[in-house]
């Protein structure tokens, strides 16, 4: 299958060159049977790109060893549902994975198109074919997965054990697609500008494109977080690695763009505004990209790295430049419709909250590259650690909390101080109440308190929110309470959905604050049958079995766990060495409750019996988790299609319950 | 030369040959019938709400902000007065794209019907000012009358003027 698959990986290659340069020149010199041909190429090289996928995954489940990558990869032990690992663990496949997804997007992007874009449909296609045409390249040229070995190995060496966790099925390709994903809404906003289309055509498109972008690379954050916390065996989710915030930035933007781009649909403002974010998310996503695959910063995703690095700082370069260019190019045609009527709005919450984002994005840019730049500048490489995020961007995300309770409350174009603080006067209440029940009780601590107060304000502005649409539905129509409030949301998609999404960020904010100010950690060594106390438990150490397995040794201890003398659970942390990696590999027992995770992880396997422990006690962690799921479900409720507002004769506003259709005149 | 290598070869020249076929296929079927540039293709006239107005405002996001207006004003986040003199300043926003539609002679019937309403109800609202009005007809009509003096409509019993909203005071 090596064969088929080199085969048609070059056919998708030239497939994608011929559709990026056919669909500009068509467009260029007014030949439409050229822009539908180059049109055909792309969905012509989406399935050469499927036919050099099915073969990589064939390969691997056939345990072709000839093929290099499968080699290093896969062995005989591993099992066939780590394929999927497998098939993105190393350079040569994630890159056949990117320019897989990347086409599958493009694909229905340019199916599913808005009419209102059809005239920058050519330059949108050649933008985006132009991107694959990149990444199909470097796979074909410089990594290609079907690469043979002279010999056929007996066996192969095998995945890399961290790998072979759950959230590895889904945090990194999430995290890929989310990357690449990017190209979309970018090539829609370039594709615009070169057609000279300035105004709010792309908006739809650029939009829908950027919450699903968004919600990838926020699952994949989270999954990453989730797998880290698992498998890494040092109790924590976030160590703010240069990969890490590869991926992070590029949300932030991204972050920016879907809130701002609602300003531009609604009011026809920003613009300019949102190309200059769009380009920013493109770039940044594109750093994300370099740093993962030879970037010169050191990373605990080294597994990734490769000798590609400096093909992707050109790539990063020229997408930097040219679309700043373009932007400046068209920048004389980029005005808004209307001017923000007062500081006092949604549109200017919106503002805030985009420079706001931003500042945390260069913060974190600035940090991830600070030891480039002190290498350069003077031969000593200063690595930036966790206290300088916390301390800068921990206010910053603080100040993001609190717009996030206002923006909302308030209305578009302008509000007044009383329907302000009307508005208001709930939430606020409640998060002081909340930060005055916290001192009350002992706790201590500014930003913490700060941080439980800001959620509760959010949480009670959002529930409010909700309640009186329910009951203005149940009143205006006489539905149930549970029926009005399923209405409520579903004919207000977009609405709802991103206050569901909200409530999540806030579920997250919960579990940060809860591992970061109220955590507690104990490093011991328990011979069998001794214990150690931490907080409220009592930790007992009965013994650990030792079990040969095929391509490893797995250490499986037993610990039972009592509060108050009585036995609360029994758990197994794990450790397991391969040979062939020369590596071990833990598996912590977490012990989950909405209130607080114990958290017991084997760091040592001592020959007496003996086994070092780290246990911890993380408060609030389990919301952090549970936020995945939680805004899945918003996002999916705001990208639901929501169908035009058709004016229906007749209704006068006030009459209708909250969310039913009305008519514009 | 293997099994393996001759089957790879067989699928790749049917992929070969599939590409050509698709890539080709716009120029063999001949200019004529090739699929006219993007900016002339013949899909009817284009749907009133996709039109834009003035500002590169679309009328869709015009009604759009509409029902989110009314949306707010029903949970209580505007006050009376700032939500009518919004609605009245949408309202004319989206009366100036249908009139530009109508100049354009882009406004399908809906649209010009739609525009002659907004029209007489905006001029109406300026007269009246809050005024009630038949929930039929949107005719002025005086706060005790049975039945509206322009349509016939009973009125009785008398909705509230703004329920919902007499609604959300209740509430508070």
């Amino acid at each position: 299958m090596g064969d088929l698959g080199a085969i048609s990986l070059w056919i998708a290659l030239a497939l994608a060159a011929y559709s990026s340069v056919g669909s500009i020149a068509g467009k260029l010199r007014g030949a439409p049977a050229l822009i539908e041909s180059a049109q055909s190429a792309m969905y012509a090289a989406l399935v050469a790109i499927f036919v050099s996928t099915i073969s990589l995954v064939v390969a691997f489940i056939s345990r072709d060893f000839e093929i290099a990558y499968v080699a290093r990869h896969s062995d005989l032990a591993m099992e066939d549902r780590f394929t999927w690992v497998a098939f993105y663990a190393g350079n040569e496949g994630s890159l056949l994975f990117i320019a897989v997804t990347l086409a599958v997007m493009s694909a229905v992007a340019i199916w599913r198109a808005p009419e209102k874009v059809r005239d920058a449909l050519p330059y949108t296609t050649g933008v985006m074919m132009l991107v694959l045409t990149f990444f199909l390249a470097v796979t074909a040229v410089m990594a290609n997965p079907f690469e043979k070995l002279p010999f056929v190995p007996a066996d192969g060496e095998g995945i890399n054990p961290l790998l072979t966790h759950f959230g590895m099925f889904v945090h990194p390709p999430a995290l890929m697609a989310g990357l690449i994903g990017i190209t979309i809404p970018f090539s829609f906003a370039m594709g615009s500008l070169l057609a000279r289309k300035t105004g709010d055509e792309w908006v739809d498109a650029g939009r829908s494109w950027g919450i699903f972008t968004w919600a990838l690379l926020a699952g994949g954050l989270l999954l990453g977080s989730w797998w880290a916390y698992t498998i890494l065996g040092w109790g924590g989710y976030w160590f703010w690695d240069p990969v890490e915030n590869a991926a992070f930035m590029p949300w932030l933007a991204l972050t920016a763009f879907i809130h701002s781009i609602m300003v531009q649909k609604r009011r026809g403002m920003f613009r300019m505004w949102n190309i200059a974010l769009i380009n920013v998310a493109f770039a940044l996503a594109l750093y994300g990209m370099f740093m993962n695959r030879g970037g010169s910063i050191p990373s605990v995703h080294s597994f990734g790295a490769s000798n590609l690095g400096w093909v992707f700082l050109t790539f990063l370069c020229i997408g930097v430049l040219v679309p700043f260019v373009i932007f400046f190019w068209r920048y004389p045609l980029l005005k808004s419709a209307q001017n923000l009527d007062s500081m006092l709005s949604r549109e200017a919450a919106f503002l805030v909250n985009n420079l706001l984002l931003l500042a945390i994005a260069f913060v974190t840019l600035w940090g991830t590259v600070y030891p480039l730049i002190s290498r350069l500048t003077s031969n000593e490489e200063i690595t930036v650690a966790r206290p300088f995020y916390d301390q800068v961007n921990g206010p910053l995300l603080l100040g993001l909390i609190f717009l996030m309770g206002v923006g909302p409350l308030l209305p578009w174009r302008r509000a007044n101080l009383t329907s302000v603080r009307r508005a208001l006067a709930a939430p606020v209440t409640a998060g002081l109440i909340t930060v005055i029940i916290l001192s009350v009780l002992g706790l201590r601590k500014d930003y913490a308190l700060i941080a439980f107060g800001l959620s509760a304000f959010v949480s009670t502005g959002i529930l409010m929110e909700w309640f009186r649409g329910t009951r203005s539905r149940h009143r205006g129509s006489g539905e149930n309470y549970v029926s009005a409030f399923a209405h409520l949301i579903w004919a207000n998609r977009p609405r709802y959905g991103g206050y569901i999404v909200h409530l999540s960020v806030i579920m997250v904010a919960l579990g940060i604050v809860g591992t970061s100010f109220f955590n507690t950690q104990q490093d011991v060594v328990l011979a069998p049958g001794e214990s150690t106390l931490i907080e409220d438990y009592e930790i007992v150490y009965l013994g650990t079995v030792e079990t040969p397995k095929g391509n490893r040794t797995d250490f499986s201890s037993t610990v039972e766990v009592y509060r108050d003398g009585e036995l609360l659970d029994t758990i197994f942390p794990n450790r397991a060495f391969y040979p062939s990696f020369n590596m071990a590999a833990t598996r912590a027992a977490i012990r989950s409750t909405p209130v607080e995770d114990l958290y017991v992880v084997p760091s040592e396997n001592l020959p007496d019996g003996s086994v070092g422990f780290r246990i911890l006690v993380n408060p609030l962690i389990w919301w952090m988790w549970v936020a995945g799921p939680v805004m899945l479900l918003g996002t999916v409720v705001a990208l639901w299609p929501q169908p035009s507002r058709v004016p229906a004769p007749a209704a006068t506003p006030a009459t209708v319950p909250a969310g039913a259709r009305t008519s514009a005149v | 030369m293997d099994g393996e290598t001759v089957v790879a070869i067989v699928f790749g020249a049917a992929l070969a040959v599939f590409s050509l076929v698709m890539v080709g296929y716009s120029f063999l079927r001949g200019r004529e019938d090739a699929a006219p540039m993007p900016e002339t293709v013949a899909v009817g006239p284009q749907s009133a709400s996709t039109q834009v107005n003035g500002d590169g405002i679309s009328v869709d996001s015009i009604y759009e902000s509409i029902y989110t207006l009314e949306l707010e004003y029903q949970l209580g986040n505007l006050p009376e007065q700032q939500f009518q003199e919004q609605f009245k300043a949408y309202r004319l926003q989206a009366a100036a794209a249908l009139k530009e539609q109508l100049e354009n002679g882009q406004a399908d019937p809906l649209s010009l019907l739609e525009q002659e309403v907004m029209e007489a109800r905006t001029a109406l609202q300026a007269n009246q000012a809050l005024g009630p009005v038949c929930p039929d007809c949107s005719g002025p009509v005086s706060s005790e009358a049975r039945a509206c003096p322009h349509c016939g409509a009973d009125l009785f019993p008398q909705p509230p003027a703004h329920p919902v909203k007499a609604q959300a005071d209740e509430g508070r």
